[in-house]
């Protein structure tokens, strides 16, 4: 039998707890990883990896910045393993990761951000040959990315979480770390903002795309 | 519930509390107009989702490598043991007024002290005894012992 005697888990084990992503193989998994084994946590990674760049992804708005992003919450995950406790969910330790890694790259490279609308254009079509929907799809990510600027980190991990990713309140509360009540104001808030900055900023750009924030 | 207070509450509409939503709702079926929005509103929250959607291109993760340390990562308790330790001897970091203050102040304070010893070591240099019982400063002449008397010729000591 190929079983890993220095942490007790097989390849077997480990491969059919990636693809199954039942909670109990996932937690031994984990344990493993906590034991200082790499190849455990290289499994979290792969099961992970997307999301957290996903988050990172809309937390920043470059593909490049949010693989860099993952890879400091990679390690930073893997050098405090050892502190997380197994009977909470792994990825709502990891999206905090994510947001606060993501508000601090966003703080140190506030003042280079100059993103032109022809390079998110350029990166959508090297995926997309709909000229029309790609064209659509990189003016209202331009004007979101643009407006997305005057949201406070605060602001922005809500809207990321709740109205991009989709995760519930409490779900949110538990990885901002605020309570429910205060997720809510800060959604009202970040919500409003980005109405009012897209009507006065971006309506024209947005005009055809069929986006109405103006309601 | 009027049109204009409906659609302040649209866009919180997936927050609000199971009260409010079934009042916006039974105003959508009186009012095609409110309705209407509503659907343009969430249409556009999709939209914008999709847009922001992340689509790893091609070969994205070829080159995520992750340097992680070859040591094993912290254990609950050894992480307690180190700050332990930390905290024990934190002072040595903190002598007197914190990390960098400290220093400085410490840094200082051994050079004012330098100093102030500097001039009583350079005089007592400059003091020199003669064989012949004078003491002279600063080339200056100051007193003559002579057959146990003392004799003070100038105790004009710069």
């Amino acid at each position: 039998m190929n079983k890993d005697t220095r942490n007790g888990l097989s390849e077997k084990e480990r491969k059919s707890a990636l693809t199954s992503g039942e909670d109990e193989k996932i937690t031994e998994i984990i344990k493993s990883a906590q034991k200082g084994d790499q190849k455990a946590f290289q499994i979290l990674v792969e099961k992970y990896k997307a999301q957290v760049a996903g988050i990172a992804y809309k937390m920043v708005g470059s593909y490049e910045d949010a693989k860099d992003i993952s890879q400091i919450v990679f390690v930073k995950t893997y050098q405090n393993l050892g502190s997380f406790d197994t009977t909470k969910k792994l990825s709502t330790w990891l999206y905090r990761i994510t947001i606060n890694a993501s508000i601090d790259f966003i703080r140190k490279h506030k003042k280079h951000r100059h993103e032109a609308l022809e390079s998110i254009a350029g990166e959508l079509k090297e995926k997309k040959r709909d000229v029309e929907g790609t064209y659509k799809r990189s003016l209202i990510q331009w004007a979101i990315r643009k407006a997305m600027e005057v949201l406070n980190p605060k602001q922005r991990s809500v809207f990321v979480l709740r109205d991009l990713e989709g995760l519930d309140i409490k779900e949110v509360a538990q990885i901002t770390g605020m309570p429910q009540a205060t997720v809510r104001w800060y959604l009202h808030r970040a919500r409003s903002r980005l109405r009012e900055e897209l009507i006065r900023h971006y309506s024209g750009v947005l005009e055809g795309t069929g986006i109405k924030y103006g309601l | 519930m009027d049109c204009k207070n409906v659609r302040k509450l649209l866009w919180d509409f997936m927050d609000l509390n199971p009260e409010k939503k079934s009042t916006l709702e039974k105003h959508f079926e009186s009012c095609p107009h409110c309705k209407e929005h509503f659907i343009s509103y969430q249409k556009s929250c999709g939209s914008i989702k999709k847009a922001l959607e992340f689509e790893a291109p091609q070969n994205y993760w070829n080159d995520f490598a992750l340097n992680l340390s070859t040591k094993k990562p912290y254990s609950f308790l050894s992480r307690i043991w180190a700050n332990q330790v930390s905290e024990a001897i934190g002072f040595l970091r903190t002598p007197l007024l914190g990390p960098v203050p400290a220093y400085l102040f410490s840094a200082l304070l051994l050079v004012f002290l330098a100093l102030g010893l500097f001039p009583t070591f350079l005089s007592n240099k400059q003091l020199e005894r003669w064989p012949n019982n004078l003491v002279i400063a600063e080339n200056q002449l100051i007193s003559a012992v002579d057959d146990g008397r003392v004799t003070i010729y100038s105790a004009e000591i710069k």
